[in-house]
């Protein structure tokens, strides 16, 4: 053990593997900060040029860009309301908010530490205990995963506060989204219209941020006196302290815990656990009324949460060759364009480039923090600008962030679409957050039922009455009936 | 913006620095065509088997076409945005399209017509295989038919996506055998993998490129091949021929442009690409995908007889399965 | 406010009969003879529908008690015809972009907005425009292959000079 440890030491160690994980971090960290630009695709970009590079030089590069890009898409999430990567839409709720006060540096800073602190406390538990958690995980089969939706999706529920009808209306609507599209189990087009427009269904990502940034631009364009607040207000370069982060060690422990294991789980990843981590982040707080106002619990839970899943995604994928997100799926091209298989063989006969790996993942985290200070004190002046300018530029990289993920110009219209619902939610006091955690969940919710259904026969009971899956619905249940019963001395709002 | 810009400049700067030479600075041939970037478009993800195939065969493509090549991914709705988006360029050979056995069944669920497409040429054929756990009862496929036949309707199946070649091969299989199974459709490939590793569901579909690593590992058993005769790589695995199912099928990968390109045009393509697919490059990803155990070039005339009989073989399949009557 | 809040539930409550009925119409397979794919959305429909009139019910409950306090003016004041113009702008931005091309269109869609928000200073107002267009054009079409809408006709021409 302590021989492979020293191996991969030797491997990580050497000035041109540190540039190499250096670049590989801020590339990522850029990638994910441009709106329609992410990790993802800058991983199927580099492959064919890892070719030149050695196994280990290749993979560090890959898994760096990896760690980078999902810090990076909390930046224009934190900054303009526009999410740089699917990974930071849950960060947009209370990220932005927080930097309309003029704390963004603030924001900026606890979005890296705890993407840090998720990044490491994953990649610790991965080099500990990876094949037993892979071995775990496969266990979980489609009840489970129902089960864990479900439970993301009472968050709707203490979210609603006394506007309950309302949050279950917006989140209703938002699993009615979901459904658009072919129907996975059965092929069929549903809500289609007979066209092709609507074939692919509804992107989460355009309908987030014309919810968000085109929504709140179209006030803007209503109002237009608010500009003038932006300017007097004070912009603050403070970074958050190191006790203001140690009084959310909880929170930032059960997040990272949540990450890991939902990015080890197959057909899951990191965008599902930043939001499972924030909606646990509400069940435990003290003060659900407060998230979505701008609170750093707001943006620490799905910052720590997404960067635990990068660890966690890699699991499955070096033990087992599963990867456990679209970018781990990507880096198997890395590993074979040197012909090599990731799996359990790889981790038989090659554990030092898979510790290599492992401390690879392990710098880029470190690194992070440092790009992303520098970034976060940067980044916050863009609050100076005044909004005439920055709202035009904001909804060009909106539409750009929605046209990229797909290059589908319906995405466009989505956009749009989702951005005159976000003005009128706004308006009529419908919370947006629950319309969005019903879309980035309805997939999973209804085809695990659905098919964890087919594969019991349609028996209810056998469905239902499995221990794990068993133990979180009834906390599920639990935690809806309690915040039915709690009163709420203030009515949570969007914005 | 001093911040963006800044970063963009270091972006834009790492991206050129590993992209020279590659990709800019090449004169175009002088030839009428190609004199600008070629667009490649793959109606799956980045990094899939296609997308992976669609990359490794086009690195060779740049230097001998001597143009950018851009592969992009336009997913969702089978393949249907991907050959919307093709079929409104222009048919003039600058947008090259990764043709799948998707586009036919499209065509037989009427969501889109594979005669607006013209063929360029296929380039591989893939395996399918049926797995099994290493903990599974099942040690040979005459067990697997043996308890369904005994418990009809129980025995699951899984691959990916409804109503896919995955689904057509092991219905097929079912109807051969006299047996009834249920098929559980996944929407990514290692779902179907883990679901089955998990035990939750008895046997697998899949090519054996990507779970190569968890065959090697005894994790997981192969019982048949669909292929015409064993594979060296699995010589006690029998195919289905010999056990008296006369079924050959598997993924083929290709490609293809708009109808209406210029003969011209698709026959120098078809060309390149024959010499890219010798190329070293892409020959060491094919043997590291077990993509090379099937001959599977076919010419663009060949590739355009085989579209045909392959649509005629779906609709067969889907119309016996009941897919096509409405309830 | 009251009123349009149940114009809103009544919007609700028609797209969601609509689309019920829509519904009824997928087709289903005799191999998936149970939860369907009509199964979830007509559940959620359902729920839906009784949500909003619940909310309506309320609504309509609360105007009765608040229509002597305040009245409602439906006021066309300047923000909600800049609000409309924002909205056509932006139509007319994606409805031109498929035939003009992303970076012919996209400088004049920027400063037009900006001057629409209260932007007053020429020299931002261009030079920002055309930076972030050329900005974005570099990046995305040469560095990361995204291919923006080009055009038709002899935008096609300019946008290919391009990329």
């Amino acid at each position: 053990m302590l021989e492979v440890w020293l191996g991969a030491i030797q491997n990580i160690f050497n000035p041109f593997t540190l540039l190499i994980i250096w670049g590989g971090v801020l590339l990522g960290v850029t990638l994910g900060s441009v709106p329609g630009l992410n990790s993802t695709m800058g991983t199927a970009l580099l492959i064919p040029f890892t070719f030149a590079m050695s196994p280990i030089n290749g993979l560090a590069l890959l898994s760096a860009v990896y760690c980078g890009g999902t810090y990076g898409g909390s930046i224009s999430a934190i900054l303009f309301n526009v999410p740089g990567a699917p990974e930071a839409s849950a960060t947009v709720f209370d990220g932005y908010e927080m930097a309309k006060k003029g704390r963004a540096a603030q924001a900026l800073g606890y979005a890296v530490i705890c993407s840090c602190l998720g990044g490491i406390f994953s990649v610790v538990i991965m080099t500990l205990i990876s094949p037993f958690l892979a071995k775990i995980a496969l266990t979980f089969s489609q009840p489970e995963y129902f089960a864990l939706a479900i439970t993301a999706l009472t968050l709707i529920a203490s979210l609603g506060g006394k506007g309950l009808k309302k949050a279950m209306i917006a989140g209703l609507f938002g699993l009615l989204m979901a459904t658009v599209g072919i129907d996975p189990m059965t092929g069929d087009p549903r809500f289609t219209f007979g066209g092709k427009a609507l074939i692919g269904g509804i992107n989460f990502i355009p309908a987030i941020i014309g919810a968000f940034a085109v929504g709140e631009i179209l006030a803007r364009s209503e109002s237009r006196i608010e500009q003038k607040e932006v300017f007097l207000s004070k912009i603050s370069t403070k970074l958050p302290k190191i006790k203001e982060i140690i009084k959310m060690k909880w929170l930032v422990l059960r997040s990272a815990l949540i990450g890991t294991w939902i990015g080890i789980l197959p057909g899951v990843g990191a965008t599902t656990a930043a939001f499972v981590g924030y909606a646990e982040a509400v069940r435990w707080s003290k003060h659900p009324e407060k998230f979505g106002t701008g609170i750093p619990e707001g943006i620490a839970a799905p910052e720590t949460a997404n960067n635990a899943a990068t660890g966690g995604a890699m699991v499955p994928l070096l033990t087992l060759g599963i990867p456990g997100s679209a970018t781990t799926a990507v880096i198997i091209g890395g590993f074979l364009v040197h012909g090599l298989q990731p799996g359990p063989m790889l981790f038989i006969n090659q554990p030092k480039l898979m510790y290599s790996i492992f401390l690879a993942m392990l710098l880029a985290n470190t690194l992070m923090l440092f790009a992303g200070l520098g970034v976060a004190k940067v980044f916050s002046n863009f609050r100076r600008i005044r909004y005439s300018i920055l709202g035009p530029c904001i909804f060009i990289f909106a539409a750009i962030g929605s046209y990229g993920i797909r290059n589908d110009p319906t995405d466009l219209w989505i956009m749009f679409f989702f951005g005159v619902i976000g003005y009128f939610m706004k308006k009529y006091n419908y919370p947006i957050a629950p319309m969005i955690i019903g879309l980035v969940l309805g997939n999973l919710t209804e085809i695990s039922l659905r098919r964890g259904m087919r594969m019991v026969d349609y028996d209810l009971s056998a469905f239902l009455f499995r221990p794990i899956a068993g133990i979180i619905l009834i906390i599920a249940v639990i935690s809806i009936l309690y915040s039915i019963i709690r009163k709420k001395p203030k009515v949570l709002e969007e914005d | 913006m001093k911040g963006k810009v800044i970063f963009t400049v270091l972006l834009v700067s790492l991206l050129t620095l590993s992209l020279a030479g590659f990709v800019f600075g090449q004169a175009p041939k002088p030839k009428d065509y190609p004199t600008r970037a070629i667009e490649v478009v793959v109606q799956y993800g980045a990094g899939g088997g296609s997308d992976i195939f669609v990359r490794s065969l086009m690195m060779p493509a740049r230097s001998v076409l001597k143009v950018p090549i851009n592969v992009t991914n336009l997913t969702g709705g089978a393949g249907v945005k991907a050959s919307t988006y093709v079929l409104s360029q222009p048919a003039d050979g600058y947008t090259i399209y990764n043709f799948s056995p998707e586009q036919l069944i499209n065509t037989i669920f009427g969501r889109e017509n594979y005669k607006d497409f013209a063929p360029l040429c296929m380039v591989q054929q893939d395996q399918s295989i049926f797995y099994v756990r290493a903990e599974s009862p099942f040690k040979t496929i005459q067990d697997v038919i043996k308890y369904a036949k005994e418990n009809p309707g129980k025995l699951q199946f899984t691959g990916t996506t409804a109503a896919s070649p995955d689904e057509v091969i092991i219905m097929l299989f079912a109807k051969k055998a006299g047996i009834k199974v249920k098929y559980i459709p996944f929407d990514a490939a290692p779902e179907t993998h883990a679901a089955v590793l998990g035990g939750h569901i008895d046997i697998l579909h899949e090519e054996p490129g990507v779970i190569m690593s968890l065959i090697e590992s005894k994790k997981l058993r192969p019982l048949i091949v669909f292929t015409e005769k064993r594979l060296d790589k699995f010589p006690d695995v029998p195919t289905a021929r010999e056990l008296g199912y006369d079924i050959t099928m598997g993924r083929w990968r290709g490609l293809s442009v708009k109808k209406g390109t210029p003969q011209e045009i698709i026959n120098y393509l078809a060309d390149v690409f024959k010499k890219c697919s010798q190329d070293p490059s892409y020959k060491a990803i094919e043997k590291a995908n077990l993509l090379d155990l099937r001959p599977g070039w076919k010419n663009p005339e060949e590739f355009g007889k085989f579209w045909d009989e392959e649509y005629m073989r779906y609709k067969e399949i889907f119309e016996e399965l009941g897919y096509l009557k409405k309830k | 406010m009251l009123k349009g809040e149940i114009i809103i539930s009544g919007v609700i409550f028609g797209g969601s009969l609509f689309l019920f009925f829509e519904a009824k119409k997928f087709e289903g397979h005799d191999v998936y003879a149970k939860l369907g794919p009509a199964y979830w959305p007509e559940l959620l429909l359902i729920c839906l529908m009784v949500l909003s009139a619940w909310v309506a019910v309320d609504a309509f409950r609360e105007r009765k008690k608040a229509e002597s306090e305040k009245k409602e003016g439906a006021t066309f004041d300047r923000g909600k015809v800049r609000l409309l113009t924002a909205i056509g702008f932006i139509v007319l931005y994606f409805l031109l972009i498929k035939m003009i091309g992303f970076i012919t269109l996209t400088p004049f869609f920027l400063i037009a907005f900006m001057y629409l928000l209260g932007e007053r200073k020429k020299g931002w107002m261009i030079g920002i425009s055309f930076g972030i267009t050329a900005l974005i054009v570099y990046v995305f079409t040469k560095a990361m292959y995204v291919p923006l809408p080009r055009g038709t006709g002899i935008f096609l021409t300019f946008s290919q000079f391009f990329y």
